[in-house]
């Protein structure tokens, strides 16, 4: 993708748009979703959502968009499916249930359990796209990246989410999976919480995702 | 008294029959409430079982025997070791009858004196027999009946006992899970290995692993179908499949591979196995290999759901929507709750075009679980702006007659304005034209007021000067009118 040239870069604005739309959330972060360039403007706000990441610094922000593309929290989520898989669907709960109480894994088990063949292949990358998305921008606006590379890189998960995802009901689907994922939310709060934000999103007529598609 | 008086039964060679005598005695001879009938109980239950198996496997009682030669040379009569059980020492010393009888029970079987090296031998020679039987060895109650032995009672072979079989388990540790439930009820590892997990892991790898660490995971591979196998090498088998297991957790595709291969040599018909190698190669999406382990798999057990359920996904993978439903409907008949299932079920009827159905299908799905993300997300699609109006109120615009309007009213108005401001500004600051205007609309300025031909250097230095100055002045302007927006989105925004 030639992010160089004109035409390109105002479909990856569109891109940028709807991807980064998913991170919000809250009592009506819809309007937002409309106006992300109202976000992105907010550099208090863009400077507490890196320090929730302790980046504070260039270097610090490459090497969690770095992460981002390597890693990502897909491979934590697919390491757990792998770890399902193996077993029969009744031993399945059975081994979630005998894990000592305490342990770290269990929401995860829980939650990678509820989604175990529902996702595509690409289980939870929707919500490594769209936070390397946010992550690009507003390290660009905190002068933490060039122009140049908010672009690259933006490019490169625009290209891996359209690999990995047909369309924006998967792609919402696999967002919602990944929040619940990393917030180890075993009674799936992310979705209780912002459900009618994620079916807004793709449903109004003057939502974002309408502007641009994943599809090839 | 006979053994065959105590156990209320006739002489029989049926270990049954002395099984089911010795748990219908147990109940008149509680341990607790009737120790001394107890143990009476319990001597007899082994002398029986003992002449029982005797008779039915020669071979076995030819090491024991043997073992119990080498042993008798060294033995003296010694009856302390044997009677002293927790709590009830001090009835056993007391009790004149039941000396005797061990005594003569020992001279009927021409039995060696019992020394606690001897006793501990004969123990491990019953675990080592258990074991090397398949059909003893999946038998929890053989296990169970283990460890109501003797030597189990006997505080000074306890530490024995437990090292002995630490160190048999070790390398003999493929057991069903309730078998190493048993067992480490009964040895307390857990407790034992809190003074130091670390070591106890590095000393006895697989015991920590099958009886501690990851029972539930390593042992979730069922043994039953293994009984009428014949005769494998059923340890080989064992490792192959579990070691299977292992890698494809690890996603280490390559040795998971190797592993299942080798088990499929030994054996290749047992469900679990089929079951790993039918995932193996879904992985690597050799759909038709998958399925021919699947299909496998439900000929050797056809109450398989895990089978049926692979192989709908399958189906649904190669696009034969209708085998995969009808693999789903059966499936869903036997676990109607779950998830998966109705997910897989929906996705075909929305392939097919079959819309009524996957809407029944996701309603399903919100019935056992009202947010469910993927149900609400396809209901919201099937029904557009119907669920958009219902979900939302009238109070939306549905249809952007006026799209600027509608982004308008959906921004708060304070944040609008400002946005509005610095869009001018912004506007205005990118146009450099407009610059190059001033400048040129000063010269000309200047030509007209003093109504000469060309003003000379003095009046154009000035004239730059003061443009400059008025441009500087505008900007000034500008841009404390852009910081102060600015401040007031990022204060109204983040309200």
């Amino acid at each position: 993708m030639d992010y160089y040239n004109l035409e390109v870069r105002q479909q990856l604005s569109l891109y940028i748009h709807a991807l980064s739309s998913f991170c919000l959330k809250g009592h009506n972060p819809y309007p937002f979703a409309k106006n992300m360039h109202l976000i992105f403007e907010n550099k208090s706000r863009l400077s507490q959502m890196l320090d929730q990441w302790e980046i504070d610094d260039s270097e610090k922000l490459k090497e969690k968009l770095d992460w981002f593309f390597q890693t990502g929290h897909r491979k934590e989520f697919r390491d757990s499916s792998m770890l399902l898989s193996g077993l029969s669907i009744s031993e399945r709960t059975a081994f979630i249930q005998s894990l000592p109480d305490g342990d770290p894994r269990t929401a995860k088990l829980i939650v990678s359990n509820h989604y175990f063949t529902r996702l595509p292949g690409e289980g939870i990358a929707a919500y490594d796209h769209s936070w390397c998305v946010y992550a690009c921008c507003a390290g660009y606006e905190l002068g933490y990246l060039t122009e140049e590379d908010k672009w690259r890189m933006v490019a490169v998960c625009v290209r891996e989410a359209r690999i990995a995802y047909s369309s924006w009901k998967d792609y919402a689907i696999g967002y919602a999976a990944g929040a619940d994922f990393t917030e180890s939310s075993s009674s799936l709060e992310y979705v209780n919480k912002n459900q009618d934000y994620l079916i807004k999103l793709l449903i109004a007529p003057d939502s974002p995702l309408r502007h641009i598609s994943l599809s090839y | 008294m006979h053994i065959w008086d105590i156990l209320g039964i006739n002489p029989s060679g049926d270990r049954s029959v002395i099984k089911r005598a010795y748990a219908k005695q147990l109940k008149l001879h509680h341990p607790e409430d009737d120790p001394v009938g107890y143990q009476r109980l319990r001597e007899a239950y082994d002398q029986a079982l003992k002449q029982a198996k005797q008779q039915s496997d020669r071979s076995v009682n030819r090491i024991l025997s043997e073992e119990e030669d080498e042993q008798q040379e060294n033995q003296r009569v010694s009856i302390s070791p044997r009677i002293v059980m927790q709590g009830v020492d001090h009835q056993q010393e007391s009790q004149h009858v039941s000396v005797p009888h061990r005594i003569m029970i020992l001279q009927e079987q021409d039995h060696a004196p019992h020394s606690p090296e001897h006793q501990l031998n004969e123990f491990m020679g019953k675990v080592n027999t258990i074991y090397h039987t398949f059909i003893t060895r999946i038998d929890t109650d053989n296990w169970l009946k283990l460890m109501n032995d003797d030597v189990m009672w006997n505080l000074n072979l306890q530490s024995s006992v437990n090292e002995r079989m630490l160190n048999f388990l070790e390398s003999h540790p493929y057991l069903p899970r309730s078998v190493w439930q048993l067992l480490e009820g009964s040895f307390r590892w857990k407790e034992k290995a809190l003074a130091d997990r670390e070591l106890f892991s590095e000393r006895y790898p697989n015991v920590f692993t099958y009886a501690l660490e990851d029972q539930q995971y390593v042992t979730s591979l069922r043994y039953s179908f293994l009984a009428d196998a014949g005769n494998i090498d059923y340890d080989a088998f064992l490792h192959y499949r579990v070691m299977a297991l292992r890698a494809l957790k690890d996603h280490d595709l390559q040795t998971a591979e190797d592993m299942l291969n080798k088990a499929c040599e030994v054996f290749p018909s047992d469900p679990d196995l089929l079951r790993l190698q039918g995932e193996f190669y879904f992985r690597t999406d050799d759909l038709s290999r998958a399925l021919m382990a699947f299909d496998h798999c439900i000929r050797i057990a056809p109450d398989d759901t895990d089978s049926y359920f692979y192989r709908a996904r399958i189906y649904y993978k190669q696009d034969k929507l209708v085998d995969a439903i009808q693999d789903l409907i059966y499936l869903l008949s036997q676990m109607p709750e779950n998830l998966d299932m109705l997910s897989l079920l929906g996705k075909c009827y929305i392939n097919l075009g079959q819309l009524n159905h996957a809407r029944e299908t996701y309603n399903r799905i919100l019935d056992i679980h009202s947010n469910d993300i993927e149900a609400l997300v396809y209901l919201a699609d099937f029904e557009g702006s119907t669920i958009y109006q219902e979900s939302f109120g009238q109070s939306e615009e549905l249809e952007p007659t006026d799209e600027l309007e509608l982004q308008r009213s959906a921004v708060p108005p304070l944040l609008s304005i400002f946005a509005k401001i610095k869009e001018l500004i912004f506007q205005l600051a990118k146009n450099t034209w407009l610059y190059l205007l001033l400048l040129v609309a000063d010269f000309g300025l200047v030509v007209l007021v003093l109504d000469g031909p060309l003003p000379d250097m003095g009046v154009i230095m000035v004239t730059i000067i003061v443009t400059i100055l008025v441009l500087a002045l505008g900007s000034l302007i500008l841009t404390i009118i852009w910081r102060v927006c600015s401040v007031l989105i990022n204060y109204f925004g983040s309200k």
